[in-house]
């Protein structure tokens, strides 16, 4: 008990993120199966849509994924829909949810975050707005020139790059 | 819309001055008076009533979770969201960032500028490039007037009205009270969400000034892919009622971006140790 605990600690923190991996996924679109995260990169197979894979991780604009038939390789990440676990998102029940974190994690002790202050729909409808905690988040403003020598001491470098327009047509074109 | 609003007005008024036989109001105050309420029916806001909006938004997501008591933390992201708020051109908007403490999974923008990340959404991520793409997305909500459109629509009388009574509070006045008329405009925003296409418009936008300010463009998508696999966990209730898809939102970026933005991955900043340090700050996700 103890040790298989122990082991579950183990994994999550190795995961570093909140997201189990090795999710089932489909293409959406027809894609080069590449050795490494390159568009240069050596092609292991062509993958055609609808194809179904396991997300094995990400790196950049490229996702890792294993094929049904086992190959392993990067496809671009924007190619790979995570498929749906049966409901769409909007108005999961919180049995649901909470049984979701016990199958992830395999503990039961930590998943409680009711009565936690949050912003849920509740949260909102009970809160009281608050100007002290405003005027902080105020003060904590900083300058233009801050941002940029941020940026500078991390070798950001500003880029042109051109608004996107919606592709399906002109209801919100920026 | 403009035009019918203002003949209306204009209408209404000479009706109401032949009813009431006013003789004091001369013809030259009549225009005067219909000119500002027709404008009061436009689209456009005043920048103090934005700025009214904006205070009153933030203060009451503030009074549903506070900053997270971190003034490293704080400044952190105040100094990687002003860098690339610097990327719209709009110096006249006072750029406000802050995490909130609190597990829920989510970030918000406020009108005037203020733009906030749950301390739930920053233990998910994996680098600054995705906290790069979040805070774009909500600096393309400022942008796009999105807040401010949503509020004018559910109750424009109320979005513009509530200075009044949002004095009184910040005075302290009606303390205990649960908030004004403009407060309860923006508590059924911040419930029910904004329309689609605007989301999808800010997923646009925050792709293009992540990339512009030099981070990974495929920061956001990244993490439209990690909300599509956390379908059902707790924590992400808010964010998935009140926006599309993680699958829509990712299948409108792919088709919006095309291969445009390949090219720029190897010149993108992906992370920081600053990002990192301020990552292992705020601690591993709650299970």
């Amino acid at each position: 008990m103890i040790l298989s605990r122990l082991i579950t600690t183990l994994m999550v923190a190795s995961l570093g993120v909140g997201v189990a991996w090795a999710e089932n996924a489909t293409l959406t679109r027809a894609s080069d199966l590449k050795a490494k995260p390159f568009t240069d990169a050596p092609t292991v197979i062509s993958l055609p849509e609808q194809s179904k894979v396991q997300i094995v991780g990400n790196e950049g604009g490229w996702t890792q994924i294993r094929s049904a038939d086992g190959k392993t390789g990067w496809v671009r990440l924007l190619n790979v829909r995570p498929d749906s676990k049966g409901d769409s998102g909007a108005g999961v029940g919180k049995g649901i949810a909470s049984l979701g974190n016990v199958v992830r994690t395999g503990t039961t002790g930590s998943t409680a975050t009711t009565g936690v202050k949050g912003i849920s729909q509740d949260d909102l409808s009970r809160a009281t707005p608050n100007f002290q905690e405003l005027k902080r988040m105020n003060e904590n403003k900083v300058s233009s020139r801050e941002g940029e020598r941020y940026a500078s001491s991390n070798r950001l470098k500003a880029r042109n790059v051109d608004y996107l327009e919606a592709a399906d047509g002109p209801t919100k074109a920026n | 819309m403009k035009i019918t609003s203002r003949k209306f007005a204009l209408m209404a008024l000479s009706a109401a001055l032949l009813l009431s036989g006013c003789k004091t109001m001369d013809i030259q105050t009549a225009v005067q008076h219909t000119g500002n309420l027709a404008r009061s029916f436009s689209q456009d806001v005043t920048p103090q009533q934005e700025q009214k909006m904006g205070d009153d938004s933030a203060a009451l997501l503030l009074g549903s979770a506070p900053l997270v008591k971190n003034a490293a933390l704080q400044r952190y992201v105040n100094q990687v969201g002003q860098w690339i708020a610097g990327q719209t051109g709009r110096n006249d908007i006072e750029w406000r960032f802050g995490v909130l403490e609190t597990n829920n999974v989510n970030a918000f923008a406020a009108p005037a500028g203020y733009i906030f990340v749950t301390k739930g959404l920053l233990q998910r991520l994996n680098d600054e490039s995705e906290l790069a793409g979040i805070l774009a997305h909500e600096i393309g909500h400022v942008l796009k007037g999105h807040y401010v459109q949503s509020m004018l629509k559910k109750d424009r009388a109320a979005a513009l009205g509530g200075l009044a009574t949002s004095i009184a509070q910040s005075q302290g006045k009606g303390k205990g009270e649960i908030g004004g008329a403009l407060v309860n405009v923006s508590r059924g925003v911040y419930s029910s969400g904004l329309d689609k296409d605007d989301e999808y418009q800010a997923d646009r936008i925050g792709v293009v000034l992540a990339a512009r300010a030099g981070y990974d463009p495929f920061g956001l998508p990244r993490v439209l892919q990690m909300y599509a696999v956390s379908t059902g966990q707790s924590g992400f209730e808010l964010l998935f009622s009140t926006h599309p898809g993680a699958d829509e939102r990712l299948e409108k970026l792919a088709t919006a971006m095309g291969d445009k933005f390949d090219r720029l991955e190897s010149g993108s900043l992906k992370n920081t140790a600053a990002f990192s340090r301020q990552r292992a700050a705020v601690g591993g996700p709650r299970h």
